[in-house]
């Protein structure tokens, strides 16, 4: 299986990769989390104390301007009651309108007495002006800023100071003189009057310990307004200004923004409760001074806000600063996101060169795997080029190297040794060839060599017959001797004859001593066929042992054949054993032939002199009848070598037989051999070799 | 272990001697050589075999016989040896009457060292098998070093061939 069929992370670059950046990229996400979330307490503290810096500093602004307004209607009505202004309206009139001109942040001044309160109410009818009273005559002069008019200011009567008991600046401050005795400058409600949203600051004038009127001053919420805006500017955040009347009813004073309430509708004068933001209104510490800083989800802006909410000294003002949590944490995104990139390109860069390095084993591993894939395959015709062992990898492939060409060395030796037991197998097959020739050469020669002695055998009958005849001629020569000289010339006769008939028989014994040297050639050729075939047996044998396993059957085979062998070269030294016996008949044979014919011819030449002496012919002719008895018996000898030629031949053939059989299972055999070969060439053929 | 067995003529009869069949690379009928006069006594000379010189010993003056007079049974074993001098050569053995192949045990009860304390013999060890005694020929150290400098083909030989 090859490395590129396998899936990425079973590959050696994936599971690298997924083992050196899975903790890198772990580790680098829990600091970069640690540090966002460091840094987010650290902001929110921040934050938190700016926040409350910020609503620290715009109270303590606020609350210079009210300590200002509070002094300046404190000073007014001091200089009634104690400055002795009491009662001279005309001083009054023009000190109300000084400080007015004075301090563009009023928005009018006035002093307004009890009912007669200076005894002057019916005689001011006729001096003051009567923009400063009312039909009967009361001090109620209110100086206030009109654009139309000359200077920017006019004159004019204040109506109402007890018919409206929840305006509270006239009848305010007198409810707490009676009910605490306290002098003090009272902070009303805010309200409209005639178009402009204002509060006031009143005191009480007390002379000889009664309540004679009020002193006072306004201011537009329009004013306060923009020095909150100016604060908001300066400092950031929503900012909102409320007071708590002595009604008890808390109300918007300004705010730099609506705040939810409807558009459109101004949120000055308005009560607090109901408005959206009442409930964080509602946080504000209950002694003033202390800031309050808190973060809670904003019910306008519907997301998480960070609140200061403080109380000023002089007035019970509170003061609500408000800031968005998404501004403030914006820079803390930004800090993730800036350590987010650093991180991710840390990781980009640690990939990479945890790739190049999986990469660079990868390669290395994977020729590995192509090499041992084509030695399982039986290829070891590739030349591993061993690159230097730098690290563990090198040394793999150093080793898988060495190892190919050890296979390949083994894979040529046992490839080698094939084709010589295929040489051997071959030249098995071909003595086999050749044993099955000489077999049927010899099965031939054997019927030749039968025939010969079948041949031979007649002759010698035909011999004996002769000399049967012969003895017969000379019993009739004893029995003619007698009888004269006539029967001499017979006798003559009888022993030209017989002489020829011996001259017949010593051709015909030559022609057999041929036959038998004939024999011996062949019977010379088989014993030299069998040695061979006893040779090819024992090295035969010595290659199937060389084999092993394979050429055990061979073995057996082999032996067989040497048996054979060793029973063939016995057979042949019979026949030679025998045919020199024969040889040995066919010469006394010849010998005794030559003899005899010496003797006939002397006995043809002396046929006359014999005729004179025929006692001695017949002596003669007796003596003859013995030696053709010799002859006879010398005959019959042949004859039965003749017999055992025979029986020996058939023996030959027999054994020519079976070493043609056994040369057809040699055939057999090496067949097998070579099949046996074939399977060991194709086994060792699976590997291929560079030549 | 498999062997082939060979015969010498002694004076006091015949002795039987065993080659290991792991050494033998062939047999081959006794060929006609070509003689080499000046060589050591047992070299009869070299003889071709697939064209190549191979140097014939005579091994029954090896083992302290009269010289081979060559007969049906003689062979010529060739065997390879292995030499100080040269890696791996060929030598041919002519053997006096080869018996054949047959399992002989060296190293079973009744067999003998041979005498043979240093290993450097040209025989070894002895044992007996069907009636006879049976001596193992160790073909690495047949021939003496002197002799192997004169008759085995040195490696510079081999380089120049």
């Amino acid at each position: 299986m090859s490395t590129s069929r396998l899936a990425i992370h079973q590959r050696l670059v994936g599971r690298i990769l997924l083992l050196g950046l899975l903790p890198v990229t772990l580790v680098v996400a829990l600091i970069v989390g640690l540090n966002a979330y460091r840094a987010y307490s650290g902001f929110v503290v921040a934050i938190e104390r700016e926040l409350a810096e910020a609503t620290r500093l715009a109270a303590a602004e606020v609350e210079a301007d009210n300590r200002a307004i509070a002094a300046l209607v404190e000073t007014l009505g001091q200089a009634q009651t104690d400055g002795g202004m009491f009662g001279n309206r005309a001083e009054t009139l023009a000190y109300l309108r000084a400080i007015l001109l004075a301090d563009p942040g009023l928005q009018g001044t006035y002093v307004l007495y009890e009912p007669n309160a200076d005894g002057n109410d019916a005689r001011a009818l006729g001096s003051s002006p009567r923009e400063a009273l009312d039909a009967k005559g009361r001090f109620v002069p209110y100086w206030r800023r009109d654009a139309a008019a000359l200077e920017g200011i006019r004159l004019e009567p204040t109506v109402g100071m007890e018919d409206f008991p929840d305006y509270l600046f006239y009848l305010g401050p007198r409810k707490v003189w009676e009910s605490t005795g306290r002098r003090e400058v009272l902070f009303t409600k805010p309200y409209e009057y005639e178009g402009v949203r204002m509060i006031e600051q009143t005191f009480p004038l007390i002379r000889d310990g009664r309540f004679v009127g009020i002193a006072g001053a306004d201011r537009t919420l329009d004013e306060l307004g923009r020095q909150l805006a100016q604060s908001a500017k300066r400092l950031g955040g929503d900012y909102f200004l409320t007071t708590t009347s002595i009604d008890g009813i808390e109300r918007y004073i300004a705010a730099t923004t609506d705040a939810g309430v409807e558009k459109r509708a101004r949120l000055e004068t308005r009560e607090v409760a109901g408005t959206p933001l009442a409930s964080i209104i509602a946080q504000v510490p209950s002694t003033s001074g202390g800031v309050k800083v808190f973060s809670a989800k904003d019910p306008v802006l519907d997301e998480d806000c960070f609140y200061g909410v403080t109380k000023t000294e002089t007035g019970d003002w509170t003061l609500v600063v408000r800031k968005s949590g998404g501004e403030a944490l914006a820079s803390i995104w930004t800090l993730v996101l800036t350590d987010t990139l650093t991180a991710l390109g840390g990781i980009v860069v640690i990939a990479l060169l945890l790739y190049l390095l999986a990469r660079g084993v990868g390669r290395r591993l994977q020729i590995a795997t192509e090499v041992a894939e084509r030695i399982a395959q039986g290829d070891l015709t590739e030349q591993l080029a061993i690159a230097p062992a730098k690290d563990e990898s090198g040394v793999l492939l150093n080793a898988f190297a060495v190892m190919n060409q050890n296979l390949a060395a083994i894979a040529r030796d046992t490839r080698r040794a094939s084709i010589g037991i295929n040489s051997t197998a071959t030249e098995l097959s071909a003595s086999a060839v050749q044993q099955e020739e000489v077999a049927s050469g010899l099965s031939s020669s054997t019927t030749e060599v039968a025939a010969a002695t079948r041949e031979i055998a007649a002759t010698g009958g035909e011999l004996l017959g002769t000399l049967d005849a012969i003895a017969k001629s000379a019993r009739g020569a004893a029995d003619q001797a007698s009888e004269g000289r006539q029967s001499v010339q017979l006798m003559n006769d009888a022993m030209r004859r017989l002489d020829e008939a011996a001259q017949s028989v010593g051709s015909k014994l030559q022609a057999m001593n041929e036959k038998a040297q004939g024999i011996n050639a062949i019977v010379a050729t088989i014993t030299k066929v069998a040695d061979q075939t006893n040779l090819l047996s024992v090295n035969a044998a010595i290659e199937a042992e060389k084999a092993g396993e394979l050429g055990l059957g061979f073995l057996v085979v082999a032996r067989e054949i040497r048996r054979l062998a060793d029973q063939t070269g016995e057979a042949t030294l019979d026949i030679e054993r025998v045919i020199r016996q024969m040889q040995s008949a066919v010469s006394s044979g010849v010998m005794e032939m030559d003899r005899f014919g010496e003797s006939l011819r002397a006995c043809v030449e002396g046929g006359e002199a014999v005729g004179h002496r025929l006692e001695g012919i017949i002596k003669h002719v007796e003596g003859d009848t013995a030696r053709v008895g010799q002859v006879t018996e010398g005959m019959r000898a042949q004859s039965a070598g003749v017999g055992q030629i025979d029986e020996a031949m058939r023996l030959l053939q027999s054994t020519a037989k079976r070493s043609s059989i056994v040369a057809t299972d040699m055939s057999r055999a090496s067949t097998a051999l070579q099949d046996a070969i074939k399977m060991l060439k194709s086994a060792v053929g699976s590997f291929r070799l560079r030549d | 272990m498999r062997v082939l067995l060979f015969e010498t003529v002694h004076d006091d009869g015949l002795r039987r001697w065993a080659i290991s069949v792991a050494d033998i690379v062939e047999i081959l009928p006794v060929v006609r050589w070509r003689p080499i006069v000046g060589g050591p006594e047992c070299a009869l000379g070299l003889f071709e075999r697939q064209q190549t010189l191979v140097p014939l010993i005579d091994m029954s003056m090896k083992l302290g016989a009269e010289p081979v007079t060559p007969r049906l049974g003689s062979r010529i074993v060739v065997v390879r040896v292995a030499t100080a001098a040269s890696t791996s050569t060929l030598l041919g053995l002519l053997v006096e009457s080869m018996i054949g192949l047959s399992s002989i045990d060296f190293h079973g009860s009744g067999s003998h060292s041979g005498f043979d304390a240093h290993g450097d013999s040209s025989v070894g060890r002895v044992t007996t098998s069907e009636g006879t005694t049976v001596q193992l020929v160790r073909v690495e150290h047949v021939l003496s070093e002197s002799e192997q400098a004169a008759i085995l083909p040195s490696s510079t030989d081999e380089a120049k061939a």
